[in-house]
């Protein structure tokens, strides 16, 4: 679960120590400094919306006079140039081109802090439907890799080929660099996936009798 | 329009519409629900901003004309939502009376053994 819950808790313990965010860029956090506990933080996972319902969203988080920033995650989506593509995305949001989309998957909010939990979504079907959102390219991302597995399997051909340093043709090196490689991304969307599904479990459970 | 759900309300979707009797944005639903609830029910921005766009796609309130300079922006309920909240209300005075009548046969039995 560790990219949205555990920036959300590092933020907030930030706020504890009295740093307020300032800016957000792909690789840093900028800080200002306030009053300890004086904000608090939560992350939002938008890269299931189309451009045009992302902005309707901020729109209305400043309604809600929260402040956020924008926040790029990678994740399960082949670039082209400067086109995205994100097949696990609702309708719409599908194809991210670079002028609204792309890098901009997280969402963290910001609020005074007025001692109660911040959270983003306060009933149980929702935490579930955003839970599942969040599972969606995890589990693209892992068909994808068994897909290329078996490609590199039977063809017998790797994913590419070391300019660098293979002198000589040397598929098999090739294959193997890319089925290792291919086999650490994919475990770790296997255990992020799994994660979610525990989560999901845990809350199904509850809706059946809360909201 | 006998458009009325056989299944309950949310508590969620029945707040926000009583919320919008008046003409009401997202902030302002959150402040009625501070007042209303004393601080029970806090509303996540994302449950929110789902539960008006659902609404509205359902017709049960509907967005009022946006002044340029406004940047909130306004619903009010309809009357097809005005009917669902009937609904909801006729529904929880039933469950709402079941209750009370079984907790006081309850408590008087309890005082009995006493």
């Amino acid at each position: 679960m560790n990219p949205i819950e555990g920036q959300e808790r590092w933020l907030n313990e930030q706020a504890r120590n009295g740093w307020k965010l300032f800016k957000v860029g792909r690789l840093f956090y900028e800080f200002k400094a306030s009053n300890p506990g004086e904000y608090q933080y939560a992350v939002d996972y938008i890269g299931n919306k189309s451009n045009q319902e992302r902005i309707k969203y901020e729109e209305f988080i400043s309604e809600m006079n929260i402040t956020y920033y924008e926040k790029p995650i990678k994740l399960g989506h082949f670039s082209v140039g400067k086109i995205k593509y994100r097949p696990f995305a609702d309708k719409g949001g599908k194809i991210a081109t670079s002028r609204g989309m792309i890098n901009r998957e997280l969402l963290i909010l910001e609020k005074k802090n007025d001692g109660k939990p911040f959270a983003i979504y306060s009933n149980i079907a929702d935490k579930i439907e955003a839970l599942k959102e969040r599972r969606k390219p995890y589990i693209y991302f892992i068909v994808l890799t068994l897909l290329m597995g078996f490609y590199i399997y039977y063809i017998r051909k790797p994913l590419f080929s070391y300019t660098l340093w293979s002198y000589q043709n040397d598929d098999f090196k090739g294959i193997l660099a890319s089925g290792v490689l291919l086999g650490l991304l994919s475990i770790i969307s296997v255990i992020r996936a799994l994660q979610l599904s525990l989560a999901i479990r845990g809350l199904s459970g509850t809706v059946k009798t809360h909201e | 329009m006998g458009k009325v759900q056989e299944y309950p309300l949310t508590e969620t979707a029945f707040l926000i519409l009583l919320a919008m009797y008046q003409p009401n944005h997202g902030y302002g639903v959150m402040q009625f629900m501070m007042e209303k609830t004393s601080g029970r029910v806090v509303f996540g921005p994302g449950t929110l901003y789902g539960a008006i766009n659902n609404l509205s796609k359902k017709g049960w309130i509907k967005a009022l004309f946006v002044e340029k300079n406004e940047r909130k922006k306004d619903y009010i309920i309809t009357d097809l939502g005005k009917l669902q909240v009937e609904a909801e209300m006729k529904r929880l005075k039933e469950v709402y009376e079941i209750g009370e009548e079984i907790l006081r046969n309850e408590g008087a039995e309890t005082n009995e053994k006493v």
